[in-house]
């Protein structure tokens, strides 16, 4: 005897309810031609943002891992021919009103004078303590620095740099350990201030702009004192680099008055290509969430639930198989359209002067490109269940369309009015934050980089974006799944 | 006062479908004129012609000698039913026959009046969405007597009434034509307009298959047939198949007409036949009988399920 | 009474007698004084240098026209979106059987009632700006002048949103006569109304970009500008104009095709 499994309902078997509902999306023509435009206008207006948008190609300093960085600092120096050390003390960091908070001042050695050579430095900043950092990208926090004076030392032991502080001149602390590479060869050792360019941002409902100010730091050395160097070497100043306003030093031997402007870190790209290339999502997911709707409002306008709650009585099932199966469709059609409009973008942007090294070339399959582009597609999953939800509760195709693109576009268009603070936590909480796992560009806590919210760069990283999606759509689910039994049809 | 509706060889056609195959026909003042065919014969398509709704591919269809787009306020002329679904469920029913007073210049004093007429005076305040469908028919014709026009054009008015609805309605349309309106019934059950309309047009497959009065119709049906009660209709059958071979029809349980006998041959036969019988007479046609012999072979989708909202009375 | 007032008259009461349209129009109103409320109440202007930021107080306070223009769009695809969903069109058409005056009376119901609730919100977000802009910063000591309405540039600038909102309502009617479906007229008029505003914060090239602002159905949002740049893509007239420009074209193919058209 063959055994049918059923529920002790009798009910269908919940496959047999979305094989159902599959059937009904893929027989309504109106549906399939939403389904394909998504595609469409994702794809095309991706592409559209990308040939919009071009790039000159900078003379970009290139760092030892072969990334784009920022070189560019007051340096007050003296070859260190094999192993040695630097001690100073410093104090005193002043500078242009409003200073950087990520203003540099401290001891370094680099591999000479020439811009993007590696480097260890141990350096204070206004408002981040003291750091030790070394070839651009790696960045330790030290310690705090009080208002009295700290003291530095770096000591050279080949490739090995270690850093050591103190509050007294005294008492030393080890603070760490970096792998620099430059052998065994000869170095530079020396002073340094830098600060960077402070970023002002202008809102208005056009979009925002950017506008960066120069600013200059001052530092005072004193204590200077260098092991390793064979009699009395001169001192010599210069800026390294083209920092935005010319540094000057003054001083000799052991004490020195430093200014200097610049960055010492990497130099993330202003614009993010991998966004870019999916640009489309926002209003392409329009005629998805559409369909998502009208796949529930529908069958109340015709009738058609009655129906289909006589072959499923269990009216949550039906709304279930329905979330399912909608998820399923926006999820699929958006990874098609993202990774097409990902992979017919690259050439464009490159050609339009996205090239290495400020934009490496992306594959599809790397981990944050990977994850750009899945996100988009479970976002837009997501928000199809959101929309259906909606669907289920307002009963009218208009509203319910309406208020998931308000959900979804009107943030990101209005959080550039409000304060950039304010609108990277707002944004977090919006069903589209989903779309922040789109942004690619990696994010120094050492680098002040325009992080605007409408860039995708909303608090607390890429993946608690995905926060709020799964959050909106659950509760959308469960109300609707509530809606449903309780009301009479 | 010449309060017609004329159709002169009107042709509508849908890209290669034929809808109307130029007919031609006129509703008099003072009678109800039924409209009848089966599902898809162009009877709506028709009245959407004639109130302006469709455009015709030739021929013109008018009322009181205009065409519909031309009245200055429709409603005073011509009182229609097309759809009753057609009502926002949000609205209340008496707002609803406000904005189509409004729409022609009626006082508002029209609205309680006409909604009294039809019997949805407690409910004048109610949204529609919550009306039953014959709720909505009666809407439907207060929104036609609104304009207390000369000229009825009323689509399957009675659809989704209930028995005493429909009594209703007959009532109602023949108090109607007496006051001297040209009303236009159309019906896809002959039925429903015996003993009210006076004249029948047939429509089936885009042409007018009949055009006269009912009594006529009837009188052409009923052609010189015999009916015969029995209680032994089979043999009453065979018994009457030898004498008048092909033109006998049993027509029920107890009952059989013959063609081409008279009552007294008729007699003879059964007698002769030892088949026990009630009654011999003429035979009188129902409408319905004499409007399937005009449709055979007219309808389309023969088979396929009639509307299934309209009630037998 | 004419025929076309009579029409007029007719449509207002269906705009009257079913719930969307107050609705549309409540929350038309609380998105324009809402929003700028909440816009004026947070900017922030600590992070300007000596001198002050550029900021455009006027239009700040009109940040609330982003959302505002979408229900004015929806009320205008509503008033011929549900007539085809309850299939009215018939019933209107019998009622009114010109073709043009039907359009011409929803035309005229729904500028009308958007123009009221357009002028009320306008008129909240100007009070709004005058009592509350100080308090956040924008005072004469910082180089603001308040808002005033003798000013010919804020006449233009709550003066052009009311037309702007109006056009944008008449957009949303224009294409619902074009597409006679609700959800998928919804759908496009969304889309118009934030597709190039959304595709211009993502694009860096300026030609595009300003391309793109000119051809824009929001075009229009640039009669609220007051600090005018060197040299904006579009003067406010103009962007105003463009508006006005997809307003007439889909009023006019949307009318035609409605004559045309059996419904």
């Amino acid at each position: 005897m063959t055994i049918v499994t059923r529920s002790r309902t009798g009910a269908q078997p919940f496959v047999a309810l979305m094989t159902a509902e599959w059937t009904k999306l893929r027989s309504v023509r109106s549906w399939w031609v939403g389904l394909l435009s998504s595609i469409f206008i994702i794809v095309v207006v991706s592409l559209g943002g990308a040939s919009g948008s071009t790039v000159e190609s900078l003379d970009v300093t290139v760092g030892p891992d072969g990334e784009a960085v920022t070189d560019a600092f007051q340096f007050v120096h003296q070859p260190l021919p094999g192993d040695g050390s630097i001690t100073a003390r410093v104090g005193n960091f002043r500078g242009t009103e409003p200073l950087s908070p990520w203003a540099k001042a401290g001891v370094i050695i680099k591999d000479g004078t020439s811009p993007g050579a590696g480097y260890a430095a141990l350096l204070v900043t206004p408002d981040h303590g003291m750091r030790l950092q070394s070839n651009f990208t790696d960045d330790r926090y030290v310690d705090q620095t009080g208002p009295a004076d700290s003291w530095l030392r770096l000591t050279r032991d080949g490739d090995s740099v270690t850093g050591w502080n103190s509050r007294d001149g005294r008492s030393w602390r080890e603070v760490g350990t970096v792998d620099v590479g430059f052998g065994r060869g000869p170095v530079e050792v020396g002073l340094f201030v830098a600060s960077p360019d402070v970023f002002r941002t202008e809102r208005s409902l056009a979009g925002s702009s950017g506008g960066s100010f120069p600013t200059l730091g001052t530092a005072e050395f004193d204590d200077v004192e260098v092991k390793g160097v064979s009699g009395s070497t001169a001192w010599a100043s210069l800026d390294v680099g083209k920092p935005s306003t010319p540094g000057s030093a003054t001083g000799e031997a052991t004490s020195w008055t430093v200014s200097g402007s610049g960055d010492v870190a990497p130099l993330p790209p202003d614009t993010d290509a991998v966004r870019l290339s999916l640009t489309g999502v926002f209003i392409g997911a329009i005629p998805v969430l559409a369909v998502s709707v009208l796949l529930i409002t529908a069958e109340f306008r015709h009738g058609m639930l009655a129906a289909t709650i006589a072959a499923a009585p269990r009216r949550r099932r039906v709304v279930l198989a329905k979330a399912i199966v909608i998820a399923l469709t926006a999820f699929a059609a958006t990874l098609l359209a993202a990774a097409a409009a990902f992979l017919l973008s690259q050439p464009i942007l490159q050609a339009n002067g996205f090239t290495p090294p400020m934009y490496p070339s992306r594959s599809l399959l790397e981990g944050p490109v990977l994850r750009a582009v899945l996100g988009t597609a479970v976002t837009v999953g997501l928000l199809a269940v959101l929309a259906l939800a909606l669907g289920v509760v307002l009963r009218r195709s208009a509203a319910a369309i309406s208020i998931v693109v308000f959900l979804v576009v009107l943030p990101q268009l209005l959080v550039a009015a409000l304060p950039v603070g304010i609108g990277r936590t707002l944004l977090l909480f919006t069903p589209g934050a989903g779309f922040g796992l789109q942004r690619t560009t990696a994010t120094y806590e050492h680098v002040t980089a325009s992080c605007l919210p409408e860039d995708g760069c909303l608090a607390g990283g890429p993946w608690l974006a995905l926060a709020a999606p799964i959050v909106w759509a659950a509760v959308g689910l469960a109300v609707a799944l509530a809606a449903i039994r309780r009301r009479d049809l | 006062m010449e309060h017609h509706i004329d159709v002169r060889d009107l042709r509508k056609s849908y890209g290669a479908a034929v809808a109307l195959d130029g007919i031609s026909f006129r509703v008099a003042p003072g009678h109800v004129t039924g409209f009848v065919g089966p599902n898809g014969a162009g009877k709506t398509t028709t009245m959407r012609i004639i109130l302006g709704l469709a455009a015709p591919t030739s021929g013109t269809a008018t009322v009181a000698g205009c065409t519909y787009r031309e009245v200055p306020s429709p409603l005073r002329l011509v009182g229609s039913l097309l759809d009753a679904g057609a009502v926002h469920p949000a609205r209340r029913a008496d707002h609803h026959l406000l904005w189509l007073a409004q729409a022609t210049g009626l006082s508002r004093a029209r609205v309680p009046q006409v909604l009294e007429v039809v019997g949805l005076g407690g409910v004048a305040k109610k949204r529609v969405g919550t009306f039953s469908l014959g709720m909505r028919q009666r809407l439907g014709i207060a929104a036609a007597l609104l304009g207390d026009p000369p000229i009825l054009v009323l689509d399957e008015p009675t659809n989704g009434l209930d028995p005493e609805g429909i009594w209703w309605m007959r009532g109602l349309l023949r108090d109607l034509a007496s006051e001297g309106r040209a009303i236009l019934v159309s019906s896809h059950l002959m039925a429903e307009l015996e003993g009210v309309a006076s004249h029948i047009l047939v429509l089936g497959r885009g042409r007018i298959l009949a055009d006269s009065t009912t009594e006529e119709l009837l009188r052409h049906a009923s052609a010189g047939r015999v009916l015969v009660l029995t209680d032994h209709a089979p043999a009453a059958l065979s018994a009457l198949a030898a004498a008048a071979p092909g033109r006998v029809e049993p027509a029920g349980p107890d009952r059989v007409t013959v063609a081409g006998l008279t009552s007294a041959q008729v007699l003879r036969v059964l007698e002769e036949a030892h088949v026990p019988l009630h009654e011999v007479r003429a035979y009188q046609a129902t409408l319905e009988e004499a409007y399937r012999d005009l449709t055979v072979g007219s309808v389309d989708h023969a088979g396929a399920g009639h509307r299934g909202e309209g009630a037998r009375p | 009474m004419s025929y076309t007032v009579r029409a007029i008259r007719a449509e207002l009461t269906k705009q009257r007698t079913v719930p969307a349209p107050t609705w549309l129009l409540a929350v038309t109103l609380v998105a324009l004084v809402g929003i700028g409320l909440a816009v004026v109440g947070t900017v922030d202007l600590e992070h300007c240098p000596p001198g002050g930021c550029p900021e455009d107080l006027a239009r700040h306070s009109l940040t609330g026209t982003v959302v505002a223009q979408a229900l004015a769009a929806l009320l205008g695809v509503l008033a011929v979106g549900d007539e085809y969903a309850h299939s009215l069109v018939g019933t209107t058409l019998v009622a009114v059987p010109r073709r043009g005056a039907v359009v011409l009376s929803k035309v005229a119901v729904t500028s009308l009632l958007v123009s009221a609730v357009a002028v009320t919100g306008v008129a909240g977000v100007y009070t709004i700006g005058r009592t509350m802009a100080p308090r956040s910063g924008f005072t004469t000591a910082n180089g603001y002048s308040p808002l005033d309405l003798s000013d010919p540039t804020i006449q233009r600038v709550f003066g052009g949103t009311v037309l702007y909102l109006l056009l944008v309502a008449i957009i949303g009617l224009g294409v619902a006569l074009l597409v006679r479906e609700t959800a998928w007229a919804t759908v496009a008029v969304l889309s118009m109304l934030y597709m190039i505003p959304v595709l211009t914060q993502f694009i860096s090239d300026p030609s595009w970009e300003r391309l793109l602002q000119r051809l824009s159905p929001s075009a229009g949002l640039a009669i609220q500008n007051t600090v005018v740049s060197a040299n904006p893509p579009l003067t406010p007239w103009a962007g105003l104009v463009v508006t006005a420009a997809y307003a007439a074209v889909l009023a006019t193919a949307g009318t035609l095709i409605f004559i045309h058209r059996d419904p």
